[in-house]
Parts: structure tokens; sequence; C-alpha cells
């Protein structure tokens, strides 16, 4: 029976549209503003040079542009690199889709409010069982759009670093850094990241029973959270800094980027307990959001 | 005697410092059509909310089978008064998602939608169907469930008299085949023609249980008389009472058996008196719950006449 209701689930969450329309602005976005804009960002850079090269080539011999002058440059042109294409993404997806996650889960759940058709759906097969099927629905939004950015950051890695050998006359001299993690924990930390954002808007949409408050609880809560927390010693076991811990701690952010290195973050005493901790986040809105779909009385 | 089937054991509800529902009990057999009456707020739509288990009562319970709705989800359907769709999904998708993922492309989900003449909404995006339709499409929904308890709130309003018999020949059709239905409402000229057995409700606990039949016959027929000399009829019956003044005086003269009701015809008759009207007639479900002060507006016209 479960099965039956996470197909219909699919087929509300596909024929919804708004999932793969928005998950396709996402992408657009996000390689707009991501690997395009850094390319255009390099080449600007270059031709900046090119022009400097062209002005003080006549009152010296050789042009000489120093290590200290390029770095940003150098930065930019690594993040266009394969290895780092799948990492850029990723990173992005790990920012922007906590924007936008809390939004969707909030009208998983919203919309059967506002058409009136939580009561129907939860006379025929439970309210429990169907806000169940949206919560996986989320986590599979959340992995289907990290499987997604990972694949289109590995295809235009491999194109921004070829038009980069053409356009960038420093291309040939960057060495990309390493990535920070292995592949399963850079795709790891969008699928959580994404998922809890995910649940805290649905789970507000389910308190407040409509999507624009669940929306804005998912967004706002962050912000109140460093607001009135800040980053005490004991930071990181909060949602916020712990998922920002383990965005420093997988993902390689360069000058250039769409992206930046997260601030204001309280170190755990090991690795591994960021990774404990988000997990721990993440299960406990999990069980939230069950335990109060299970109480819930639908009454219009 | 059969086994209820559904079965409302002492059943409240409250909602802050209000009850809804206090004290209320009644079963119902397979295959019978069971109208849930009384005015509005009385308690119907708690009722069936408690019934699908959408809201928790504050105590007793309602056991469909020997169990509580949440144990019989499969064989449970529900058509609620507001008939909500998914407005940007097609009839078809609506039907798929509303009767919880069963598949309208059967032979016999094709049989339910084509006996509701709702083919030619299938393809058609459901922001644009009229109440009556989209009431239709919730009737077709719960069908296609094959339910053995099927609940609907208010499901003549907003269809024409066409669309309804659409609707109540699918219903008698699944009550022949032995599933067990109730119905509320207050569109009583409709649902007394579906309607085997009545619970009526008043202040949120049943004052009558039983069929139809039973109740009409607590309420026995009356012979009317529209004359401008009410004096003369009721110096024949003194139980005769005037229940509206204008135009003409209309006087009512209750029978207990129609066979008496032909006998005070013809003693009228001899009054020899001009007449405007004059007829015999049994007590419809309407006229029964004028009676029973369940329509106040009504009640309040006859207080006034008298």
């Amino acid at each position: 029976m479960f099965r039956q209701l996470l197909l219909s689930e699919g087929r509300l969450v596909w024929k919804g549209r708004w999932v793969p329309v928005l998950a396709l602005v996402l992408l657009a976005v996000s390689v707009w503003g991501g690997p395009v804009r850094t390319y255009q960002y390099a080449v600007s850079r270059t031709q900046h040079f090119e022009e400097l090269r062209s002005i003080y080539q006549d009152a010296f011999t050789d042009f000489v542009v120093d290590d200290a002058a390029t770095a940003d440059l150098r930065e930019a042109v690594a993040l266009l690199s394969p290895g780092l294409g799948v990492n850029y993404l990723l990173a992005i997806l790990a920012v922007l889709g906590t924007m936008v996650l809390p939004v969707w889960g909030a009208q998983l759940i919203g919309s059967e409010f506002r058409n009136r058709t939580a009561k129907v759906r939860a006379a025929h097969s439970g309210w429990a069982p169907v806000v169940a099927a949206k919560v996986v629905w989320l986590l599979l939004i959340s992995s289907g759009l990290s499987l997604l950015f990972a694949v289109v950051g590995a295809v235009s890695g491999h194109v921004t670093w070829q038009a980069a050998q053409e356009a960038i006359w420093l291309a040939g001299e960057v060495t990309p850094p390493p990535p920070r993690a292995p592949l399963a924990a850079q795709l790891l930390v969008p699928v959580l990241g994404l998922f809890f954002y995910g649940l805290v808007g649905l789970l507000g949409a389910l308190l407040t029973r409509s999507a624009l408050a669940g929306a804005l609880a998912g967004l706002v809560i962050p912000y109140l959270e460093w607001m009135v927390l800040g980053t005490p010693a004991w930071g990181w076991m909060l949602p916020r800094i712990a998922y920002g811990n383990l965005l420093a701690g997988q993902f390689v952010y360069l000058s250039g980027g769409l992206v930046a290195e997260p601030l204001a973050l309280v170190p755990p005493p090991s690795p591994l307990l960021a990774w404990a901790v988000f997990a721990a986040w993440v299960l406990l809105a999990v069980g939230l959001v069950l335990a109060v779909s299970r109480r819930q009385q639908i009454l219009s | 005697m059969t086994r209820p089937s559904l079965v409302t054991e002492n059943l409240s509800k409250r909602f802050g410092g209000r009850w809804a529902l206090k004290g209320l009990s009644f079963a119902v057999e397979p295959g019978s059509v069971t109208l849930l009456a009384g005015r509005n707020g009385a308690g119907k739509t708690t009722w069936m909310r408690l019934a699908t288990g959408l809201a928790h009562p504050t105590s007793g319970a309602v056991r469909l089978g020997g169990k509580p709705a949440g144990l019989v989800r499969p064989r449970l359907a529900a058509v609620f008064d507001d008939a909500p769709v998914y407005p940007l999904l097609t009839g078809e998708e609506n039907l798929y998602l509303l009767s919880g993922g069963r598949s309208p492309r059967t032979a016999e989900a094709r049989a339910v939608i084509a006996g509701l003449d709702l083919e030619p909404l299938l393809p058609g995006r459901a922001d644009g169907f009229s109440f009556g339709q989209r009431k239709r499409l919730a009737v077709a929904a719960a069908l296609l469930r094959r339910p053995t308890w099927l609940l609907l709130d208010e499901p003549s309003v907003g269809l024409d008299s066409g669309a309804w018999g659409l609707v109540s020949r699918a219903l008698r059709k699944l009550a022949a085949e032995g599933a067990t239905i109730v119905v509320t409402g207050q569109d009583l000229k409709h649902l007394e023609e579906l309607a085997d057995g009545i619970v009526v409700i008043r202040d949120g606990a049943a004052t009558f249980a039983g069929s139809l039949e039973q109740l009409r016959q607590s309420h026995p027929p009356r012979v009317t008389v529209r004359t401008r000399h009410p004096d003369r009829v009721r110096t024949l019956f003194p139980q005769a009472r005037v229940v509206a003044s204008q135009p003409t005086p209309c006087v009512e003269i209750p029978c207990a058996t129609m066979a008496e009701g032909e006998a005070v015809l013809a003693q009228i008759r001899s009054l020899d008196i001009p007449l405007h009207s004059l007829e015999l007639r049994a007590a419809t479900l309407e006229e029964t719950f004028r009676r029973l002060g369940l329509y106040a507006e009504e009640t309040n016209r006859e207080e006034v006449a008298q």
C-alpha cells in the first residue's frame, strides 16, 4: 500500500510541474552564476592583463606578472577544471538548495491544505502515510538534485576547462588543488542539507497548514538561530553550524566562485562529529514530522 | 438479524468549550443506505470526520466491521461536501490521486466513469470544472476504491436532478452489492429516495434511528384544507390547526391512517362550504422534519400562524 502511495505522490510531484520547472531554474541559475560567470570573470581578468601588457610592452623587454597579482585569477581558473567541476556545482547547490528546498517542502504539504485535498487523501490513505510518502519524495528530490548537479558539474568542468585553455593564457600554468573529500561525501552533504531544510519547511507547513508560513519558517529559522544564539563554543551542535562544518570539510572554495567558505564556524572535536550531529538533526526532523502527522486532526 | 457493519458508540467530540457531538449512538447494517440528518451544526460533518479518522473523539468510537477507520482504510471511501480537487491536474489525474492510487483505466473503472457521465471531463484541467462536476468526480474517486464503507457528506448539494440521478443510481448499485453507505444532508427531497434508514441528530445526540417508514409512521398523514371558513372545519375537527392565514386560511387535520384521511375528506366535502383546495397527503420526510422542528424557519412560521 505504501508503494502505491509513493507512486501517487511521485505523480503529484511530477504533474504538479513546479518541481521539475524549479529544478531546471535552480540548475540554470547555478550553472550561469557558477561556471559561466567564473569563466567570464577569468576571461575579463585575462583581458585586463592583456591590456596592461599592451600598454607596458614598449617600456619593458619582458612583461612580468607575479603570482600575487594573478592569485585570484589562478583560483578562478582552477574552479573551471574538470577535477573541481563536481565540487563547484555541488558547493553551489549545497547553499542555494537550502533556500529552495524549504519552499518545496512547504509546498508539498501546504498545497494539500490549500486545495482542501488533505481530508480526502487522509480519509483514503491515512494522513501519516501520506506525509511519510512526501518525506520520502523530499529525500528523493534532494538526492536527485545532487546527482543532477554532480553530472552537470562533471560535464561543465570539461567544457569550461577546454574553453579556458583557449581563452586564458594562464590556464596552462594552473594546477588545480585536489578535491577535499571523496565524491560520495561531496554528494551526501547537499543531500542531507537540502533534505533537512526541506523538512523544516514541510514541518512548518504541517503545523501552520500554510505553504507560505512553512516556507518562511524554513528560510527564517537559520537566521533566527544565528541572531539569537550566535556562535557559542558548543555551536558545532547547532544545525546551521554543523552544516557549515560539513561544507567547509568537504568542498574546496576558491576566489572567483559564486559561493564562499562558510564563516563563523565552530569546529567540532572530531570531523566525524559534524556528520553525526547533522545526521541527528535530520533524524530529529523526520521524527517530528511523522509524530505531528500521526496526531494531527484534519478539520477543514 | 444481520450484524451491524458500522457502529457509532456513545460518540462525543468537544471543540474548545462546545460539544459538537454528545453521546451519539447508532448502528448501520450492511447493504443499506442510511441518512444522517439534522439541522446545520447538529454534528453531521463532525461525525463524518470522526468516522473517517480525520479527527479524534473526545470519548466513544466509530467502528467499521468492528475496527477503527485506520485499520480498514483500503475498504473505506469518503466524499466530502466541498469536493476538493487538484486544480492544475486533469480529471483523470485527479481520479487516480483522490481514489488513493486506483487506476481509472480498468474496465471496472471505465464503467463507473461512464455511469457518472465523466468521460468528457477526464482530459480537461480540474480548475475549469463546475461544483457539480467536481462532486461527480469525487463520487467516482470513492467508487473506484470498491469500498465496503462509503460515507458521503451532502452528496446531492450542487447536483442538478440529472446528475443526482446518476449518483444515486451508482450508490444504490453499490449498496446492492453489500456496501454500507451513510449520507449526511438536508436535501431531504432527494435523499429520501435513496435512503433505507435514517438517524436524526439533535444537539449532538440521536433523537431517532430507524427506517424511513418508521419515521413517517411516527408522523401520520394529514388533510390540508384551504377555505375562507376555517371555523366550520375546526368545529367538526377540534384537533385541526390553522397553519397559514394569507391569502386563504389553511387548516391541517392530522389523521392516524390514510383510510381515516379518506373519511375526513368525505366529511369536509359534506360541509358544503367553498373550498380553494382539499388534499390528503402522506407526510414527506421534509414535512416530518418540519414537524420535528429540525428546520428552524418552518417552525417559526407555524408558530406565528397559530
